[in-house]
C-alpha cells in the first residue's frame, strides 16, 4: 500500500507558489476585514454567538427525535426521504434517483457535503451530465481541481488562470475581466439549468418540525437549481437539523456576518417539499439525504462533539495562520482549516491523523467561531488521542507520534527547569543553531525538525523581545471581545 | 438498504447520547423577545437596500407607483415582463402601464413548460413582497400559485413591491415566528420562501465584486403609501 501524502509534503508545494500565497493573503485580509467591520456594527454580536452555541448544543442533544421529526415533516409534505451510513450509499441513492427520474443531466449548488461524498464521480459513472454551478465551483470543475476553501473553493486561481480556463474549455475569447468571465459563466450555465432534469444541493439547515430545509448563497445557482429542473436532490448531512424557524433565524444572524461580512447573503431559502398544485414553477419531486458518515462516531465523543455545531461559514479558514500559507489542498479533505483539522479525521473511513499537528495553538479561530466550537481544545484533543493511539482514526492507517515519546520526555524535562532550558539553548546557540547536528544525534526529534525551520538561535527571545516590541503597532480597540 | 441504514444511524445517535449527554449548554436556548412590527421606517429600509447593492423608491400614491415602474422599463429598456398574480398589482393598475409602455407580458394562463421558457425571455419581474426585514435591507417573497418563483429570479431586473399586505420585520431573528405565522391550519408552510438581499453577486474571481451572476443584476424595491 502507498503511503498517503501527508500534510507536510502537501503543504510544502504551496509554500513555494508564489502566486498562492499572494492569493490565500489577499483572502484573508478581505475576509477577516469583512467579518470584523460586520461584528463591530453587531450590538447583540457576542450574545447571538451565544444563542448559536445554545441552539446547536439543544439540538444535538435530540438529535434522533429531531431526525424522525424531519423525516415524518418531509414525508408529509410529498417528500421523500433516505439514510445513507456513508459515503458509498450516498452515491448509490442519489444514482439512484436520477435514474428512476431518467435523469440525464444535473446541475448542482456548492455544497462541501457532495464534495465530502465524491457525488460527482459517482453520478457521472452512471452516465449523467454533471455541472457544478457556483462561478468558483465551476471553474475548479472545469479545472479538474478539487475546492480550496469552504466558502470561495477557487480562491488559489488568479483572473488570468481563469481567462485561459474559459477560452480552452468553452472557446471564449480570452479575457481576464471578472464581469466579462462571470457573464461566460453566467450565459454556458443558464442554459444547463433551464434543460437539467435534476437539481442537487446540500442544506445549511433543516427544520424538523416543518420539513424544511434552508438554502444559503450570493450567486442565486442554488435558487436556479431547486426552481427549473423538475427534481431536486438534497444531501445533508445529520447534524444540520434544528427543530424549528426561530432556531435558524438565530444561525442566520450569524452566518452570513462571520462567513462574508453580510447582514444576510444574497439569498436564503426555505423549501418545503416538492411545488403544489397550481403552481409552475419549483422541483415536481423533492428527495432529502441524510448522511451520518461518522457524524455518529463524533457524536458519541464528547471532546469532539462541539465540532458538530459547525456552521460551515469560513471564518475559522480566514483568520488561521497555517492556512494562509498552506492554503485549503493542503488538507487533503474538502474540509480544510481549522474546522477541516477537527472533522476530516472522523469522517468517512477516517484520514488525516497529521493534520492536528499543523495548527500553532494560536487560537484566532476560536475567537471568530460563530458557535462558539473550541477549535484549539479539539485540536490539542486529537493531538493526545493520536499520540495515545497509533491506529486513530483509522487502524488501517497507523502512524506515530511526531515526535518520540523519549525525545517528548526529555523536552518537557529540560523546558520545565528555566536553568536548564537556558544552558541548552545557549549550548546550542554556540553549536548547533539549525538544530541540524542534535536531529542527527537524536533521530527521535528528527521527525519533528523535518518539518520545521528552528528560528536563528543567535539572540535569546528575552533579549531580543525589547527591540521587537518597538516594532508592533499598537491595535486599535475594537469591537471584537476575547 | 436505506431502512436497515436508518436504524443503524438512529440507533448509534442513541448510544451516543447515552454514552455521554449533551451538557454544555442550557436545555433551551433563550431566544430574545420578538420584536414588535414597526412603523415603517423607509429611510433605514432605503439605506440597508442601497449598501446591499439594490435601488429603492418610496411612492406616496398608486401613480407615484406606476411612474417608478415606467421609468425602471425606460431605464432597462425592458420590452417582456412577468408578474404575479398579487391583490397589490392589480389594484395599482401595473398591467396597465406595462401594456401602454409596449411591454409583452407573460399571460398567467400559461402551462408549467411554457412558463419556464416565457420567464427565461423576460427583461423584467414584478412581484410583492411578503415581508422585509429592516436590519438587512431583505424582500422575502413566498411562492404560491401565480406567484412564482422564477419571476424575482430568471429576469434581470426585479421589482419588488411594499405594500399594505407586506409584513415589517425590525430585526433577523423576527424572521422565525413570522416563518411560522405562515404554516397552514395543517402546518404546511409555502413550498418555497426566499429571502433577498440586494442583487445577485459574486466575488469568486480574485474577490472583485461582481453583480448580476444566476439572478438579476438590479434589484428595485418601491415601498407604497397608498391612501385607505
Amino acid at each position: 500500500m502507498s503511503r498517503p501524502a501527508t500534510f507536510a509534503s502537501r503543504s510544502a508545494t504551496a509554500c513555494a507558489d508564489a502566486q498562492l500565497q499572494a492569493n490565500l493573503r489577499a483572502a484573508a485580509l478581505h475576509f477577516q476585514g469583512n467579518r470584523k467591520k460586520a461584528f463591530a456594527a453587531f450590538a447583540g454580536g457576542e450574545a447571538a454567538r451565544d444563542l448559536v452555541r445554545d441552539v446547536k448544543d439543544a439540538a444535538l442533544a435530540r438529535l434522533p427525535e429531531l431526525l424522525r421529526k424531519l423525516e415524518s415533516s418531509v414525508t408529509a409534505l410529498g417528500g421523500t426521504v433516505h439514510w445513507a451510513a456513508d459515503a458509498a450509499e450516498a452515491c448509490a441513492i442519489l444514482v439512484d434517483i436520477a435514474q428512476e427520474a431518467e435523469a440525464t443531466t444535473a446541475v448542482k449548488g456548492k455544497s462541501m457535503v457532495t464534495e465530502e461524498i465524491q457525488l460527482n464521480p459517482a453520478l457521472e459513472a452512471a452516465g449523467l451530465e454533471v455541472y457544478e454551478t457556483d462561478l468558483a465551483e465551476y471553474i475548479i470543475q472545469l479545472a479538474g481541481e478539487p475546492p480550496s476553501h469552504i466558502i470561495a473553493p477557487a480562491i488559489h486561481k488568479n483572473r488570468r488562470q481563469v481567462g485561459e480556463l474559459f477560452a480552452k474549455k468553452l472557446g471564449a475569447d480570452y479575457t481576464e475581466e471578472p464581469e466579462e468571465l462571470t457573464r461566460i459563466a453566467r450565459d454556458t450555465l443558464r442554459r444547463r439549468f433551464l434543460r437539467a432534469d435534476l437539481g442537487v444541493t446540500g442544506a445549511n439547515l433543516a427544520l424538523a418540525q416543518s420539513g424544511t430545509i434552508v438554502l444559503v448563497e450570493n450567486e442565486g445557482n442554488i435558487r436556479m437549481s431547486t426552481t427549473a429542473p423538475r427534481v431536486h436532490a438534497a444531501v445533508m448531512g445529520i447534524e444540520k437539523v434544528v427543530p424549528d424557524a426561530a432556531s435558524a433565524a438565530a444561525v442566520l444572524a450569524v452566518l452570513a456576518r462571520s462567513a462574508t461580512g453580510q447582514k444576510m447573503s444574497t439569498y436564503t431559502s426555505f423549501l418545503a417539499g416538492p411545488r403544489r398544485d397550481g403552481e409552475r414553477d419549483g422541483a415536481r419531486s423533492f428527495h432529502l439525504v441524510l448522511l451520518d458518515n461518522g457524524r455518529s462516531r463524533i457524536l458519541a465523543d464528547p471532546e469532539l462533539r462541539q465540532t458538530l455545531r459547525c456552521l460551515r461559514c469560513g471564518s475559522c479558514l480566514n483568520v488561521c495562520p497555517v492556512y494562509e500559507k498552506a492554503g485549503g489542498h493542503a488538507w487533503g479533505s474538502p474540509y480544510c482549516g481549522p474546522i477541516g483539522t477537527c472533522v476530516t479525521p472522523l469522517l468517512g473511513k477516517g484520514s488525516g491523523r497529521d493534520l492536528a499537528f499543523a495548527c500553532t495553538g494560536c487560537g484566532a479561530c476560536a475567537e471568530v467561531c460563530p458557535a462558539r466550537i473550541d477549535l484549539p481544545g479539539v485540536i490539542m484533543a486529537l493531538r493526545r488521542k493520536a499520540a495515545e493511539d497509533p491506529g486513530f482514526p483509522n487502524p488501517a492507517e497507523r502512524g506515530g507520534p511526531p515526535l518520540s515519546p523519549g525525545a517528548a520526555k526529555l523536552f518537557v524535562k529540560v523546558a520545565g527547569s528555566p536553568g536548564l532550558f537556558r544552558a541548552a539553548a545557549a549550548l546550542a546557540r554556540v553549536l548547533d543553531p539549525s538544530l541540524a547536528l542534535a536531529s542527527r544525534l537524536a533521530p527521535g526529534l528528527r521527525a519533528w525538525t523535518r518539518t520545521r525551520k528552528p528560528p536563528r538561535l543567535k539572540t535569546p527571545f528575552s533579549k531580543a523581545w525589547p527591540a521587537l516590541a518597538g516594532q508592533l503597532k499598537p491595535q486599535k480597540p475594537g469591537g471584537e471581545q476575547p | 438498504m436505506s431502512d436497515e441504514s436508518r436504524e443503524r444511524i438512529l440507533s448509534a445517535l442513541e448510544d451516543a447520547l447515552a454514552g455521554a449527554p449533551v451538557t454544555s449548554g442550557p436545555a433551551a436556548p433563550a431566544f430574545p423577545a420578538a420584536n414588535q412590527a414597526s412603523a415603517p421606517d423607509w429611510p433605514a429600509l432605503s439605506r440597508e437596500i442601497t449598501a446591499s447593492g439594490g435601488r429603492f423608491a418610496l411612492a406616496r400614491s398608486a401613480a407615484e407607483a406606476r411612474g417608478a415602474l415606467a421609468s425602471l422599463v425606460k431605464a432597462f429598456g425592458v420590452r417582456r415582463a412577468v408578474l404575479w398574480d398579487h391583490p397589490a398589482l392589480a389594484r395599482l393598475g401595473l398591467a396597465d402601464t406595462l401594456a401602454k409602455a409596449g411591454v409583452e407580458v407573460v399571460l398567467p394562463d400559461q402551462g408549467p413548460a411554457e412558463f419556464k421558457e416565457a420567464a427565461a425571455e423576460c427583461d423584467l419581474g414584478v412581484t410583492g413582497a411578503d415581508a422585509v426585514i429592516l436590519e438587512s435591507g431583505t424582500v422575502v417573497v413566498a411562492a404560491r400559485p401565480g406567484q412564482e418563483r422564477a419571476t424575482s429570479l430568471f429576469p434581470p431586473v426585479h421589482l419588488a413591491l411594499v405594500t399594505r399586505e407586506t409584513a415589517l420585520l425590525p430585526a433577523i431573528p423576527d424572521l422565525g415566528p413570522w416563518l411560522e405565522a405562515q404554516r397552514d391550519a395543517s402546518g404546511r408552510p409555502p413550498s418555497a420562501i426566499h429571502c433577498i438581499t440586494g442583487p445577485s453577486s459574486t466575488a469568486d474571481i480574485e474577490l472583485v465584486k461582481v453583480r448580476g451572476v444566476h439572478g438579476p443584476t438590479t434589484l428595485a424595491v418601491v415601498a407604497v403609501e397608498e391612501n385607505a
